[in-house]
């Protein structure tokens, strides 16, 4: 019989905290488009006799996340040093916590697609610092310190996941937990989210962990997937060919699809940790914790609770509404607006999400904003136009800049309503088609709505769709009795 | 009558005031003097004549139009090459920042020029603070012993000690990591105080060993250096380490009584190998202060002999991490044409650092490196917590504790000690920087024509009882003579 194996993985997630400065002094962190080394003073580019000093609003961003992902605050926490030469870390040492970090034992329950739930145990988060980048050109290299000294944390899980669809869910869910803190921007693309994956694999029912592999340079949650399943299967197939596997870090190629070796554990970096005496002792009191609770904004399952209690939509919608905070807040500057959850809720559940999907945009990128909408059910809500020609409205908003309000109007979209002029397309229509009308005064009571449905297509498609349906019902009902 | 030059910063500072001198004809005496002097003594590494002359004449302006001065201002002082000041050579006496200068002014230095100071150079020093004899400097020039041109002044801080013993200048900063302020006052004849770590910012001081170095003054007498510890003293937005404890006008204390005041003599600081010369002035002293109607009372600090090993694990260690920083990529000196950033690295390191700061870097590397870790850091740190407790408990029965501050006076500049016997003359002032709690060096008598210097120790934070004691001591040797 074949072996059968199970794999252990475990992620180091970075979070780049959004502060305003940088963690040991008061530079600038929105860098994003500015000119290399312009955001940097003499602590965050280690000149002589300069000395780090904690940002307060750092460890409230950390103390938030960590609330967020269920960590017990420890109250006293330490800083070290982690030494080792990379020309961009200006110090030569990175701060971050070693000892003891200032946040452990947390946890994220996930839910598969399949609907198994499971739980992730956080063990440790730690506040750290970036470094900044480095830029090679030719055999030239170049650096830019923008980004050292910038705020991070660390999030380590325990090894409690057990395949890349696992993980995949897991971080998805750290992110969108995340998000809704507001502490992060939470975006691999940005680099304020960062990834690498511990991975080992063993024998099924196994009590011993195999050697992990530490697999760096993952840029996108499906990279993370994909590298471990490679990793799982590279492994499993070594271990089967009678091979040792070496504890290493590997690098993902994502043009190629495989893991890289980049060093050896014979050639892993001795960091020489030790408490850094610079800084004094994090003290987080109780009452620190409880004032920072305070300020967390409303979770997940909170606004879940509370779409589906006070906007009576059904779990289904609220689930999809909440799932990222970006379309949260749009739903709901939507109902503000329109003051009708259950319509604003169809509208951006079909119209607006298959729209994101079909552009590839985020919400926040969308040409249809919250605003645009809000009037576009408006104009519905106030007969002005039809739920049809609505549809045609978001379409075109969607390429063009004016007020939804503004193209009904200029673009003649408005409804017809006028008793008058719907009689006469009426009368138009119960002339040319004699037949029809024959039809169905030679009808029984079960086949009446369906003709009746049928001259009442003729009248909207002659109107163009803009006259007002209800009218057109009333009046055609009462013109064959 | 006295010359400018003979008379002390408090004198200087009256003067000013009651417009008998102005700071120009004070700053051009003491430039006089340099030039007539620093040939033969080498205090000085840098000078900055027309600028202080300029900055005089700002002084003197304000005394005109009866302004309001500085508790400084117009007082010549000198500044050890560790202390970065903006746009002046801040080195270290080292060749890896060879043509360094400031790129922001040090909390001390920022201090000083707010009480009006004026600022009229660098002095000379062991490299990167590590030495007792000033020899280490990569400057050419060889700092003097004013007393004896062929002895040592002391060090590190050597050329801040010979610029106010050759009355080069009124007050002069030092650093002090296990005694180079307190040694090289003692060989040179002045008052070096060593404030408790945390009493005065370490922002721009250029770390030697981030929680031993403290800065302080050397002056003429006590009085001079409670007024400058008045100036230096107290908290500072950029380095968290310094408390924020009240300072108090150090100057109120300076009564000549010290009725009752008890004074511990530690049994473990009168050891064999003591130069008699020194006994016998230390005797004195003692007697001294018994006429002063002080209590003496001997104590016991029993782990006084563990100080210089602990010291000498733990200040490398911390050295070589605070030294990585120096490094070729951002500013100071880079070797030409290195093959790849390793070669960078080393060659730039290999060139720039002198032998007594690579043995320390090493020493530094190896006590925290993964195998080693425990057996030795760890060790010295608990260690280090023993040396305090043995302080804390004689403080509960002492005001102050009394010790000599060498085995022996200055040592000829051809000695060639050992570097292990150059560790040892440090065992009398490493164990204050161990504890944190703050020491001073006062010039007590002398031996065979050179000085010899007294230590007073306090509690933390406690520099009000030892400048106090200090204080009616100095007036009484004086009233002898």
């Amino acid at each position: 019989m074949a072996r059968q194996w199970e794999s252990v993985i475990g992620l180091e997630v970075h979070l780049q905290l959004k502060t305003g400065t940088k963690v040991w002094c008061g530079c600038d962190a929105n860098y994003d488009n500015s000119e290399a080394n312009t955001h940097t003073c003499p602590i965050c580019l280690g000149h002589p006799g300069a000395l780090p000093k904690l940002n307060k609003k750092v460890v409230e961003y950390a103390v938030k996340g960590a609330l967020a992902l269920n960590c017990k605050i420890n109250n006293i926490s330490t800083f070290d040093r982690k030494n080792y030469f990379y020309p961009d870390t200006p110090k030569n040492y990175q701060i971050t916590q070693f000892e003891t970090p200032y946040c452990e034992n947390g946890y994220l329950d996930v839910k598969l697609n399949s609907g198994r739930e499971f739980r992730v145990g956080i063990t440790r988060i730690q506040i750290e610092e970036d470094a900044g980048k480095s830029i090679h050109i030719g055999t030239e290299s170049l650096i830019n310190f923008n980004r050292a000294s910038m705020p991070l944390v660390e999030i380590i899980s325990e090894p409690d996941l057990r395949s890349s669809e696992e993980a995949y869910e897991y971080l998805n869910l750290l992110k969108s937990t995340i998000k809704y803190t507001g502490i992060s921007d939470v975006s691999m693309e940005l680099g304020s989210l960062r990834c690498d994956a511990n991975i080992s694999v063993m024998e099924k029912g196994s009590k011993v962990y195999g050697t992990r592999v530490e697999v760096k340079n993952l840029n996108s949650f499906k990279a993370v997937a994909r590298a471990i399943d490679y990793e799982i299967g590279r492994q499993i197939d070594a271990i089967e060919n009678g091979e040792i596997i070496n504890q290493e870090t590997r690098l993902w190629d994502d043009d190629a699809q495989v893991t890289r070796i980049m060093r050896s554990k014979e050639d892993a970096m001795d960091y020489r940790y030790f408490a850094e005496p610079d800084l004094p002792r994090l003290v987080i009191k109780d009452e620190e914790i409880e004032r920072i609770k305070a300020l967390m904004p409303e979770s997940k399952s909170e606004k879940l609770a509370r779409f589906i209690n006070d906007y009576t939509l059904p779990e289904y919608d609220a689930n999809i509404l909440t799932d990222e905070i970006e379309l949260a807040d749009y739903f709901e500057k939507v109902v503000e607006l329109t003051k009708n959850p259950k319509l604003s809720s169809n509208w951006i559940m079909t119209e607006v999400l298959r729209e994101l999907k079909d552009s590839g945009k985020t919400i926040e990128q969308s040409n249809i904003s919250s605003e645009d909408l809000g009037k576009i059910i408006n104009l519905i809500q106030n007969d002005v136009i039809s739920s049809k020609i609505a549809k045609e409205l978001f379409t075109k908003k969607l390429t063009d800049d004016r007020d939804p309000e503004v193209i009904v109007k200029e673009d003649g979209m408005v409804q017809v309503v006028d008793l008058g002029e719907i009689e006469g397309i009426i009368d138009q229509v119960l002339n040319e088609n004699p037949k029809m009308v024959e039809d169905f005064k030679n009808s029984d009571e079960g086949r009446k709505p369906r003709v009746l449905k049928g001259l009442i297509g003729q009248v909207m498609k002659l109107s163009k769709g803009k006259a007002n349906p209800k009218i057109v019902t009333e009046l055609m009902e009462s013109k064959l009795k | 009558m006295k010359k400018i030059y003979e008379l002390t910063a408090f004198e200087i500072k009256e003067k000013i005031a009651n417009k008998e001198l102005t700071s120009e004809e004070v700053v051009t005496a003491i430039f006089d003097r340099i030039e007539e002097t620093d040939g033969e003594i080498g205090s000085f590494v840098s000078l900055r004549k027309d600028k202080a002359l300029a900055e005089a004449r700002i002084i003197d302006e304000k005394v005109k139009n009866g302004e309001q001065l500085g508790a400084l201002a117009g007082i010549p002082v000198a500044i050890k090459d560790n202390m970065v000041s903006i746009g002046e050579p801040s080195q270290s006496a080292s060749k890896i920042l060879e043509g360094y200068e400031g790129i922001y002014d040090a909390t001390v230095v920022q201090k000083l020029k707010d009480a009006g100071a004026i600022i009229i150079g660098k002095t000379n020093m062991d490299e990167f603070a590590m030495g007792s004899t000033t020899t280490t400097s990569i400057y050419e020039k060889t700092t003097k012993n004013p007393w004896d041109l062929e002895r040592v002044p002391g060090g590190s801080s050597g050329g801040a000690a010979t610029s106010v013993a050759a009355e080069q200048c009124f007050i002069s900063l030092g650093s002090d990591t296990g005694g180079s302020i307190r040694q090289p006052a003692s060989f040179c004849g002045v008052v070096g105080l060593k404030p408790t770590y945390g009493r005065i910012s370490r922002y721009g001081l250029m770390a030697f060993s981030s929680s031993l170095d403290q800065i302080g003054p050397f002056t003429k007498t006590v009085k001079d250096s409670a007024l400058a510890l008045n100036i230096l003293a107290g908290s500072d937005d950029y380095d968290s380490t310094v408390e924020d404890v009240e300072v108090p006008n150090y100057l109120d204390y300076l009564t000549g009584d010290i009725k009752g005041m008890k004074i511990g003599v530690p049994k473990e600081y009168f050891i064999e190998g003591l130069n008699s010369g020194v006994k016998k002035v230390v005797d004195e002293a003692l007697e001294v202060f018994k006429s002063l109607g002080a209590e003496i009372v001997e104590i016991s600090l029993p782990h006084t002999k563990y100080a210089a090993p602990t010291y000498y694990v733990l200040a490398p260690a911390e050295a070589s991490s605070n030294l990585a920083r120096f490094d070729g990529v951002r500013y100071g000196h880079r070797t030409k044409n290195p093959k790849n950033i390793d070669e960078l690295y080393t060659k730039s390191r290999s060139e720039g650092f002198g032998d007594e700061v690579k043995r320390r870097i090493m020493i530094g590397t190896y006590v925290l490196s993964a195998g080693f870790f425990d057996a030795y850091f760890k060790k010295a740190q608990k260690v280090r917590r023993l040396i305090k407790n043995d302080f804390d408990r004689a403080f509960e029965q002492v005001d102050i504790i009394f010790t000599p501050v060498t085995p022996g006076p200055a040592f000829r500049l051809d000695a060639k000690k050992t570097p292990v016997e150059l560790y040892l003359e440090d065992i009398f002032t490493i164990p204050a920087n161990l504890a944190g709690i703050p020491g001073i060096s006062i010039p007590a008598g002398e031996t065979d024509g050179l000085p010899v210097g007294i230590q007073l120790l306090g509690r933390a934070f406690g520099e009000k009882d030892i400048l106090k004691a200090g204080d009616a001591f100095e007036k009484a040797i004086k009233e002898r003579v």
